[in-house]
């Protein structure tokens, strides 16, 4: 009678990255368990639920991407939903509409698209927000300003 | 940054100008000047970012007040401070640059003026299945060419929702072609972040009865008196 040994999965190494190297192009789906750098060409989509990708300055992507948390240095045509932080760095180029907790889109980076900022689950820190212009006022001591008049107004 | 460059700037007008070439008009070595960036800065407008208030602007987000959710455009690029702003509202925010596109698609001589208009509206304001209850034009609209203009506006009318707002800037100086862009940043809910970018050519000059021809398809326009160079519009669908 033999015996079979069952390898458990190897459990994904701590703080590793996968990497895609820049003379690389990939078409289809990429499911990563650990964190991903993609510096080449790419097409389909990419699932990196609880890790974070990174688009590289030579990174050409057309993909709908879902990640815990995205920097994009390179390009994406596609939508982006990072269920932590997204980060547009200025040389990038994002082309499709974002969903995150948080998004940090330095000068310079092209973007269109629109962007929903999703709460983040219960317990988390919630990410910090600009105050209201009311708020704002009120922690100024600023008792209510008066309504704004037109100078002039043209009604049809 | 802008210190230096117009320290260039003036070291360059102290050269010897070139002997015109023939076949070539003033305009067009403006345009040439303009596009390779060395058109030098042009008086009264300020070089360095500034702060400055903007009545316009309370009265953009007052409007949008009980709109919660409902979707707000930045002409003017990404911008960090507009889009945290915005989201933190409750707004969903979409971006894009007019002005990139404008130099995308117009400068390409190969193109029919048609054609033009019909591949900017193709890469820019081509919304066919969101509308919006805010638009930040900020200055770009006095940088499209005339029939790039009507175009832009009446498809801007078409992604506004009933009773939206547009927030937009022209420059007050109706006797400059060559003025400053700016990027435009929200600071808090009256106050605005003004930094040069870029001298362009502005292709007409639009004094307020002009403003109010261009918007005559929407319900209100109104004018906000300011100190300095720029004239607020506010417009309301």
């Amino acid at each position: 009678m033999s015996t079979m040994t069952v390898r458990e999965p190897e459990p994904a190494r701590q703080n590793a990255t996968a990497t895609i190297g820049k003379s690389v192009l990939i078409k289809g789906t990429i499911i990563s368990r650990e964190d991903l750098y993609l510096d080449g060409e790419f097409e389909g989509g990419v699932e990196l639920q609880e890790h974070r990708l990174t688009i590289g300055p030579n990174g050409r992507v057309q993909a709908n991407i879902k990640a815990r948390e995205i920097v994009v240095i390179g390009t994406i045509h596609g939508n982006v939903e990072a269920t932590e932080k997204i980060e547009v760095r200025k040389e990038a180029k994002l082309v499709g509409d974002i969903r995150t907790a948080r998004i940090v889109i330095e000068d310079g980076a092209y973007f269109k698209g629109s962007i929903d900022i999703v709460k983040q689950d219960v317990g988390k820190p919630a990410p910090q927000q600009a105050p209201r212009p009311q708020a704002m006022a009120a922690a100024a001591g600023a008792g209510p300003s008066p309504a704004p008049t037109p100078v002039t107004e043209t009604k049809r | 940054m802008w210190k230096d460059r117009i320290k260039s700037l003036l070291g360059s007008a102290a050269a010897p100008a070139p002997a015109p070439e023939l076949g070539v008009s003033a305009q067009d070595r403006t345009n040439e000047a303009v596009q390779a960036g060395a058109a030098p800065w042009p008086r009264g407008f300020p070089s360095e970012e500034l702060s400055r208030p903007s009545r316009c602007l309370e009265h953009f987000l007052a409007a949008l007040e009980g709109r919660r959710g409902s979707g707000v455009l930045d002409l003017g690029g990404a911008s960090q401070a507009n889009i945290t702003y915005i989201t933190a509202l409750g707004h969903r925010m979409s971006s894009e640059s007019v002005l990139h596109a404008l130099d995308t698609v117009w400068h390409d001589d190969g193109l029919s003026e048609a054609r033009k208009i019909e591949d900017f509206l193709e890469q820019t304001l081509n919304y066919q299945y969101s509308t919006f209850a805010g638009v930040l034009i900020w200055d770009t609209l006095q940088f499209l060419p005339p029939p790039l203009l009507q175009a832009a506006i009446l498809r801007l009318h078409d992604i506004l929702e009933q009773d939206a707002v547009m927030l937009a800037y022209f420059h007050a100086d109706e006797k400059q072609t060559l003025v400053p862009a700016y990027s435009y940043r929200i600071l808090d809910g009256h106050t605005i972040a003004v930094n040069p970018k870029a001298v362009r050519q502005r292709p007409q000059s639009l004094n307020s009865r002009a403003i109010e021809n261009l918007f005559q398809n929407f319900k209100t326009v109104k004018f906000f008196l300011t100190k300095d160079h720029l004239r607020e519009v506010l417009i309301v669908r």
